[in-house]
């Protein structure tokens, strides 16, 4: 007997059981213990060395170039491309555990339906000619309007296919983003000129004022605003840069600041214009910035003494921020987070940005730098996003009896984002054909009645346009750097690219779809493009050979060229209303503001980072804690409330309640709950499922005023002790701290 | 039964148990004989009876991180005489093998190999600085030359590389063989 043998024994006997649940857990695939002699000796190549292939990461949320170590034709690890200008060979925590969602267990290997009808726990695996002709003969019946496409925000060559094909079609397309930032692009807008949002030059500034933005954690690119801190604080030929901070809490930017000072939620833009108020010190406001006033003509409202109980700010706190801002020979403002979450997240971050036009620094070294376009026009940087105002509408006009025929998705999990008191899942689940793109099973796919299983980002063809890296006009460009993991073998079905499937459907379906997308597969469209940027004899690589230059394009992992100046529009902020938060309900029901605040490993729950262990397992930097969700309360409002460390209460908001146990905070003010996105998946796989809570479930449905966007940080909640406890799994505080022999210890007291 | 001899008769039940459990694990790791292969190769015949040198056929093992799987090309070297057709193969068992690596040739099809010895994604494991170090083949894969069917003979777990880094004062840090 071979222990093959005994395995498959142990799988199927009852003696074997205890053997099979013992073992099951170490199991690899059957066929990972192939190893393939090729039919040549190849020529020119060392086998059996490590080979980098450049490429870019779709799971670090911003499109960081990346080069992947590939060993007998496995990918082992992941690095930053020291290349690319978004992060110059810098990763983040999401682009290392990368290798976990490409050899995620629970990938779906194959295209599959479900036994029963919206019964998401039995599929049977099909071939894709069985699946397609079907799908093809749907779509055709529905093109005249029928079809809704939803997907996440996507720019590149896979933008631009989607915009294209659904143009085409006739489908409705919307794409979802959880924390919508549709005031970060507005105000980007009204005040820079520009609606791509601006990189701020942290990297070459000597003193930063951050409003709310939590650029090491959240943002636009955590991993390109990590380096350039680096250089803020540390760079050679340089002063050590100071950093002044307010947020609602003690978030990881907050705790790398010079000074971290707790403001009351939804008073970021009455802050700033106190600041602004300072900064001009009795000279007229700028006529650029009246409509800033509310038609008064000065700032005078906003004198730090006028503002600091409503802001919760000391006045000489103002002052001070305001004389350093000034004084400092390079000094830039930023905003964001939960500031642009708020009902008047417009006005908020309009303000903050505005404190750059007194400083004068728009274009400058160490102040606001403008991105540049895509370098080819056809190529979008930007990805339209679709306002909670419209999936409000959206989801009403299904709900009313216009239901589409065919759904979907790609990339976006609606189900598991919207809040709860919109039933997504159920309005959805009118829709009498859903087809669903996911290779993992989330709670949108859990819906569908076909699945087609997309390939790994490391397995399949795409580009990208980096959200920041201004001093270049890039197209990175992702290249397949292994085989597809589940590929056609042995009758197994295997995945296939999303792009490659529209690109098959537009070839079938003819007519003007045909026309406007005219390839074959992404390859053939990137291709296309590359040829094109060839022709221009410019950038980071230069050949007069198409096919040496595709071949150092996909080496370098992309190609750019020094952007040109971006003229902007002036500032026009005449359409902009001055606006006090509004909340979701009274305070006197709902007496806390709910912080969601995404996570710096786990991001905000949509996308698959959840199945991977190493995400799960990286302490959140602040709290250290693991493997879950928690609420972080302020030690003071525990003691009013009588709750402990470790205890289950339950967050109710006029939406909805969701549990999790307290993590007793210092860095939080009185009247505010912070709770950390990216858990409480219901489906996933199983590192993922019915672990933690999701406080997106109960967010209010509350519309910015003016950008159409949900106000996610207008939510208030109420706080109950269930009587339950459990252990917060976490690093710090489990142990007696323990001292040293050698080691000299300080205590921090208030007295001086 | 009292409560103490039933607790007595659990404890060894628990014990018996977990003695069984371990001697599987050993049994399953360290089996008696390697697993079945496509093609019965014998390196018994190759190196033993034909005084072969592994680097012969794993060429890489110098210069590279894998000792690598010889190209069917390669075989076919010696196997374009070397087969049935030759006299001095008299071996019904060999002629039947070599003919299966011709068809794999003549229909140019790569021969899919069980794997004996697998690493996991995370060990950066390189044949050639051990080989340079000066150790022979047969520390950690056993003789192979004198085995029909190649098994795995050392548990290569985490613990026997540390181990032997020790003992042959190479370095320990994790970034070794993690990065």
């Amino acid at each position: 007997m071979r222990r093959r043998d005994v395995l498959k024994l142990a799988g199927t006997s009852g003696i074997g059981m205890g053997a099979a649940v013992a073992f099951a857990g170490c199991g690899t695939p059957e066929r990972e213990f192939h190893i393939q002699s090729p039919v040549d000796i190849p020529e020119d190549t060392v086998t059996g060395l490590d080979a980098w292939y450049a490429s870019i990461c779709q799971d670090s949320g911003d499109g960081s170039g990346v080069i992947v170590r590939v060993k007998s034709g496995r990918a082992r690890k992941i690095e930053g491309n020291p290349d690319y200008p978004l992060n110059r060979g810098k990763t983040s925590a999401r682009t290392q555990a990368a290798l976990q969602t490409l050899y995620n267990p629970d990938r779906i290997p194959n295209p599959m339906v479900p036994r029963r009808k919206r019964d998401s726990s039995r599929y049977r695996f099909m071939r894709w000619d069985e699946v397609l002709p079907e799908f093809q003969e749907k779509l055709s019946a529905a093109s005249n309007g029928g079809i809704v496409m939803i997907t996440e925000p996507v720019n590149g060559h896979l933008g631009m296919i989607l915009e294209r094909f659904t143009q085409n079609i006739g489908a409705r397309w919307l794409t979802y983003e959880p924390l919508e930032k549709a005031a970060v692009r507005q105000a980007s807008s009204l005040v820079f000129g520009t609606t791509r949002v601006p990189q701020f030059d942290i990297a070459n500034t000597s003193y930063l004022l951050s409003i709310g933005g939590d650029f090491l954690e959240g943002g636009d690119s955590p991993v390109h605003y990590g380096r350039a801190y680096g250089n803020f604080r540390q760079g050679a030929g340089r002063s050590r840069g100071t950093f002044a901070h307010f947020d609602t809490h003690l978030t990881m930017t907050a705790a790398n600041a010079d000074e971290w000072h707790p403001i009351n939620p939804g008073t970021e833009g009455i802050l700033a214009l106190s600041i602004a108020h300072a900064i001009l010190d009795g000279r007229a406001v700028p006529a650029a910035l009246q409509p800033l006033t509310g038609g008064e003509g000065n700032l005078e409202a906003y004198a730090a003494e006028q503002v600091a109980d409503a802001t919760g700010v000391p006045a000489e706190v103002i002052q001070r921020v305001a004389h350093d801002f000034a004084a400092a020979p390079t000094a830039v403002a930023m905003g964001g987070g939960s500031a642009a979450g708020h009902t008047n997240g417009l006005f908020n971050m309009t303000a903050i940005f505005a404190l750059n036009l007194l400083k004068n620094n728009v274009r400058q070294k160490g102040g606001v730098l403008l991105n540049a376009p895509s370098p080819l026009e056809d190529i979008p940087a930007e990805a339209p996003v679709t306002s909670f105002q419209d999936w409000e509408t959206f989801l009403n006009e299904v709900d009313n009896g216009q239901v589409p025929q065919v759904l979907l998705v790609h990339g976006a999990n609606p189900v598991f984002g919207l809040p709860g008191v919109l039933n997504a899942a159920s309005v959805l689940g009118r829709i009498p054909y859903i087809v669903s793109f996911s290779n993992v099973l989330d709670e949108t796919t859990a819906l569908a009645d076909l699945i087609l299983p997309d390939h790994h980002f490391l397995e399949s063809w795409g580009t990208s346009v980096p959200p920041l890296g201004a001093e270049y006009a890039t197209l990175g460009i992702q290249q397949p750097v292994v085989r597809p993991y589940h590929q056609e073998f042995d009758g197994a079905a295997g995945t296939r690219a999303f792009a490659d499937v529209l690109l098959g459907l537009a070839q079938t379906l003819g007519g003007p779809l045909t026309e406007a997308l005219p390839w074959e597969s992404m390859r053939d469209a990137i291709r296309a493009s590359v040829d094109e940027l060839q022709a221009r004899g410019e950038g980071s690589v230069t050949s007069d050979d198409p096919e040496v230059f595709w071949l150092s394009v996909l080496q370098r992992g992309g190609w750019w060229v020094p952007a040109e100046s971006v003229s902007p529009a002036a500032p026009d902020l005449s359409s902009l209303q001055v606006a006090e938060p509004d909340f979701s309900s009274d305070a006197q029901a709902y007496p806390y503001h709910l912080v969601v605040t995404p996570s710096v490993l786990l991001g905000d729950g949509s996308g698959s980072l959840a199945a991977s262990p190493w995400l799960q397992s990286t302490s959140d930097p602040m709290t250290t804690g693991v493997w879950g969700t928690w609420i972080a309360l302020s030690p003071k409002t525990m003691e009013a409330l009588g709750i402990q460390e470790n205890d289950i209460v339950r967050l109710t908001s006029v939406a909805g309640s969701m549990l999790a146990p307290v993590y007793p905070y210092p860095g939080i003010g009185e009247g505010v709950v912070s709770v950390p996105l990216g858990q409480g998946h219901e489906q996933l796989g199983r590192y993922a499922e019915n672990r933690g809570d999701n406080p997106l479930r109960i967010l209010a449905p509350v519309v910015q005023e003016q950008t159409g966007a949900l106000a996610w940080s207008a939510t208030r909640v109420r706080i109950a002790a269930t009587g339950r406890r459990t252990r917060l799994p976490r690093i710090e505080g489990i142990t007696a701290p323990v001292q040293m022999p050698d080691e000299k210890t300080f205590q921090i007291t208030n007295e001086s | 039964m009292t409560a103490g001899a039933m607790r007595i008769t659990i404890g060894a039940l628990v014990v018996v148990f977990g003695l069984v459990i371990m001697g599987a694990v050993a049994w399953l790791t360290l089996s008696a004989e390697g697993p079945e292969q496509p093609i019965e190769f014998m390196h018994s015949v190759h190196v033993e009876q034909n005084d072969i040198d592994c680097q012969f056929c794993h060429r890489n093992v110098e210069t590279g991180a894998e000792a690598t799987i010889p190209a069917v090309e390669q075989c076919m070297i010696c196997h374009k005489v070397i087969n049935g057709e030759n006299p001095k193969v008299t071996n019904p068992l060999h002629v039947a093998e070599i003919a299966k690596l011709q068809a794999h040739w003549e229909n140019r099809e790569p021969i899919d190999w069980v794997r004996v010895h697998v690493m996991p994604d995370h060990v950066r494991f390189v044949h050639a600085a051990h080989i340079k170090a000066g150790f022979d083949c047969a520390t950690c894969h056993g003789d192979v030359g004198s085995m029909e069917r190649v098994k795995q003979v050392r548990s290569l777990n985490m613990g026997d590389c540390v181990g032997c880094h020790r003992e042959n004062n190479a370095p320990t840090d994790c970034t070794i063989c993690h990065r």
